[in-house]
């Protein structure tokens, strides 16, 4: 009996050493160094004023140690933008910067990976407070990788950086210019991915000025060519929203909706639409009114 | 073994299982397999995003759960759910008949006879299919029983009271599932606990085993209760050690703790069904001779 389970007890442990040698090298491992490494990035990052330089050197160290011991791994590139963030993080711009522009340089057909690259170094130059070379990056941005996810944003993210920084007149002026230039992304790229973000994005300018009859428009436009149900229900929420609060008007929803099911009677979300479009009768007839919650 | 005269006395029937479990440590063994299968089964899982193992496992993992699962920490989230799933074949097809050898070890032990495992596992196989119904008769049970709870849990979810009789039965319901679970667990082992035992020792077939098994509860439930409910009340830190991790950052924190759970709770199980097995075995020879 004791032979048996000490084989039992050898199979298990023979079984466990062997598969973790034979992926030693894999990318199972770096994930688990990088996931350690990104804890501890995190904890400086979020003490950032107490953690010491030396700290955010030695984190910057590691990820050098992991680029070097995993040359091979598709997870390199990110890693380099890992190493970048820790010396963002340590207010070390330059060498952030230095970081940034390098990756690019190693990855220049990764268009997703440049243009993350230089949406972070726009913002080392916001937390330094350099408007014009972060609005001048992040313009960068737009023309050397307009369709990549930080291309997409960025025109909103400029009118939005301006409007924060309560620079009015050139946040009227990016504003105009983002939803000028969503309509451009939206026309050239119809059924795909792209309108769909770029449909979002225009949204969304409408809505930061408070122009809710065409966002509501956009939603709609939206919710009718991209029936996804995982991103539905915030896309019913925002129509709603504007439809009840902003314009106190359920007839602009129900109508929305209503239009919706004409032009695509066989609408994956009908049954949702039709119930949507039933609730918002029975508060009309009731004539509920909707207040924003404080 | 130590033959008691408290009858009904359950905890002097525990205390006397432990004390033939430390004397005849054989009775562990057919379990220690049952461990070893859980245990392998597991050391797969965990390594299944990684190669080797990744060129079958990744794809199938990728297609039924999405690619996330396949990435360090949050292949641990999925180990949990899938290691649940592997136990109930492992339950069906192995762990019952394993626990049967070891009822049959205990059989050995009560009749002053050599309690070898090889020969009894070979003289309990051909009772295997009648085993393998009872199994299935519990676990089949168990299931309609917890998808009633599940039915009861849906509801609790939609109450939106905040405060008052309705927030407390919501939170009773919600936050005490993982006791429901064990609450429902030893009722229905208690339920059917002297089905194995009496295909085992009177090589009876599923039917009668199963009719027998409420006639011996009839006489005594609450003492039948008694020898599950105790022992698996070792469970319970168990069951708040899980939910300390589950739910705190422990999880994201030391992502190795959620398989540490599962091992963990591996063991205890070991231990409470050796003494509850043994104790439902000699409860069952007491009776036996009293009659």
């Amino acid at each position: 009996m004791k032979k048996i389970l000490t084989i039992l007890v050898a199979v298990l442990a023979g079984l466990f050493v062997i598969l973790s040698l034979l992926d030693l090298k894999g990318d199972y491992r770096v994930e688990q160094l990088v996931w350690s490494n990104n804890q501890k990035l995190a904890v400086a990052a979020k003490n950032q004023e107490t953690t010491s330089e030396k700290t955010f050197e030695s984190i910057a160290a590691n990820y050098r140690k992991i680029i070097k011991s995993f040359p091979n791994s598709r997870l390199v590139p990110g890693i380099n933008l890992l190493l970048g963030q820790t010396y963002v993080a340590g207010k070390s711009f330059d060498k952030a910067r230095q970081v940034f522009a390098e990756t690019c340089k190693k990855y220049p057909d990764n268009k997703a990976l440049c243009s993350e690259a230089l949406v972070l170094t726009g913002k080392t130059y916001q937390e330094e407070k350099n408007v014009s070379m972060a609005v001048k990056t992040f313009e960068q941005i737009m023309r050397q990788y307009p369709l990549t996810d930080g291309g997409l944003m960025m025109p909103l993210y400029i009118a939005k950086y301006h409007q924060f920084n309560n620079h009015g007149q050139a946040a009227a002026l990016a504003y105009t210019q983002a939803i000028a230039h969503y309509k451009k992304i939206i026309s050239e790229n119809q059924n795909s991915v792209i309108e769909f973000k770029a449909l979002g994005l225009l949204a969304g300018a409408y809505s930061d000025i408070e122009q809710w009859q065409p966002a509501m428009e956009t939603f709609g436009e939206s919710l009718l060519k991209y029936p996804d149900p995982r991103t539905a229900g915030v896309i019913f929420k925002s129509i709603n929203f504007i439809s009840l609060v902003k314009l106190q008007n359920k007839d602009a929803a129900i109508k929305l909706y209503q239009n919706i099911l004409k032009e695509k009677p066989s609408h994956p979300l009908a049954k949702v639409i039709e119930k949507m479009i039933k609730s918002l009768e029975t508060l009309k007839d009731a004539d509920a009114k909707v207040f924003l919650k404080n | 073994m130590a033959k008691t005269s408290a009858g009904k006395n359950v905890l002097i029937l525990l205390r006397n299982s432990l004390n033939t479990l430390v004397a005849h440590p054989v009775i562990f063994f057919p379990l220690c397999i049952t461990v070893f299968l859980q245990l392998l089964v597991l050391e797969i899982l965990y390594f299944a995003p990684r190669w080797p193992l990744s060129v079958f496992f990744g794809p199938v993992i990728r297609k039924l759960f999405g690619e996330g699962f396949l990435h360090f920490p949050y292949n641990f989230q999925l180990i949990q759910h899938l290691f649940f799933y592997c136990q109930i074949p492992l339950y069906l097809f192995v762990d019952v008949f394993l626990v049967a050898v070891a009822i049959g070890i205990v059989v050995a032990i009560n009749n002053d006879k050599p309690a070898n495992p090889k020969i009894i596992f070979k003289k309990i196989l051909p009772q295997y299919i009648h085993i393998f119904a009872a199994a299935l008769l519990t676990f089949l049970t168990t299931l309609i029983i917890i998808q009633g709870y599940d039915l009861l849990f849906a509801r609790a979810l939609r109450i939106r009271s905040e405060t008052g009789i309705f927030f407390m039965i919501k939170s009773v319901i919600v936050y005490g599932r993982p006791y429901f679970g064990l609450l429902i667990d030893i009722f229905i082992s208690a339920i059917f606990l002297y089905i194995v035992p009496l295909i085992v020792i009177e090589k009876l077939k599923i039917q009668k085993a199963f009719l027998q098994n409420f006639s011996y509860l009839k006489r005594a439930f609450l003492f039948t209760l008694g020898i599950v409910f105790i022992p698996t009340l070792v469970y319970i830190p168990v069951i708040m050690l899980r939910s300390i991790v589950s739910a705190g950052d422990l999880a994201l924190k030391v992502p190795i703790m959620q398989a540490a759970v599962i091992i963990l709770s591996i063991l205890v199980k070991l231990f409470v069904e050796a003494v509850i097995l043994t104790s439902v075995t000699t409860y069952y020879f007491l009776t036996k001779e009293n009659k």
